[in-house]
């Protein structure tokens, strides 16, 4: 049973990028879109080109406004819920997986 | 082709190594190359994401598509 | 129907950029970015490894310039490239290619009037 927990921290070996994320299937995984967007949801499929099928997935869209009086930069946030999404690839930035804690 | 031995040398030599690896849009993000594949896909151990300088996320593991990358620099190594 | 004349003196534009490496190179990027540093070397795509490297980057707060030990820099958002007349680096065995002719393409030096 010990060796089970040993098994998967190195063997886990990352040979290539995209290894990373084929660990991450059926995972809840966070991606950086371009223009200001961010998802969170279950990985179900995923290409070479990082188009990808999220379900349960939650988008965040970011928005900075000025304000008038005091010229700050507000930043607001847009959430919204996906049942099932295809994400295409070419507006990924960045992928992660869940932590693995423990 | 002594010019490309240079390159697979770099690329062999960063594994493991602390990087700083810096996207088109001027966000950077720092953390331990796992790997780097011909399209320049990343993967980075550690990543901590910097916004103008200022620390704004970490990740444990990320997977760096490699259009978007404009560099990938490391620390000379000191002996 | 004719190719290219044969000439001895014809350069093709990667033997150029070979020409380049261990010198200290100028590169403008695609976005107002431009970027110092000495090339070690380069591959097809001209994706380029570079040494001792300046950085110059124009954003909404004004200019900044990052120093960096050793960089991959991807070769997709190069422009142009940049021989900078130098001579403390390794003497350079450019024969065919006067040295002129890359100051005349450095935009530093054409000056607007």
């Amino acid at each position: 049973m010990l060796g089970e927990d040993y098994d998967n921290l190195p063997s886990i070996t990352v040979k290539e990028p995209l290894d990373l994320v084929r660990l991450s299937l059926d995972e809840r995984i966070y991606v950086k879109m371009r223009n200001d967007r961010e998802l969170r949801g279950r990985l179900h499929a995923y290409d070479q080109h990082m188009n990808m099928v999220l379900s349960d997935a939650e988008e965040t869209i970011t928005t900075v406004e000025i304000d008038e009086e005091t010229y700050e930069e507000v930043y607001r946030s847009t959430k919204r819920t996906i049942p099932m999404l295809f994400v295409r690839g070419d507006g990924v930035i960045l992928v992660s997986p869940p932590m693995r804690t423990g | 082709m002594s010019r490309k031995e240079a390159l697979s040398n770099f690329i062999q030599q960063i594994h493991a190594r602390p990087v700083v690896v810096k996207l088109n849009s001027g966000v950077d993000y720092r953390g331990v190359l796992a790997c780097l594949d011909g399209y320049m896909n990343i993967a980075l151990e550690q990543t901590e994401e910097y916004v103008n300088g200022q620390l704004k996320n970490k990740h444990g593991d990320a997977f760096i598509r490699g259009n978007n990358v404009l560099y990938i620099s490391t620390q000379k190594r000191r002996v | 129907m004719s190719t290219m004349p044969v000439n001895s003196s014809t350069l093709l534009p990667l033997e150029l950029v070979d020409k380049c490496i261990g010198s200290r190179i100028h590169i403008i990027m695609k976005n107002d970015k431009e970027i110092v540093g000495t090339l070690l070397g380069f591959d097809d795509f001209v994706n380029m490894l570079l040494e001792d490297v300046t950085e110059y980057e124009t954003t909404p707060e004004g200019r900044r310039v990052t120093k960096l030990d050793q960089i991959l820099l991807n070769g997709n958002n190069i422009t142009m490239v940049i021989k900078k007349n130098n001579n403390n680096t390794r003497p350079n065995h450019t024969n065919n290619i006067a040295p002129s002719s890359f100051e005349l393409l450095h935009p530093i030096n054409c000056k607007k009037k």
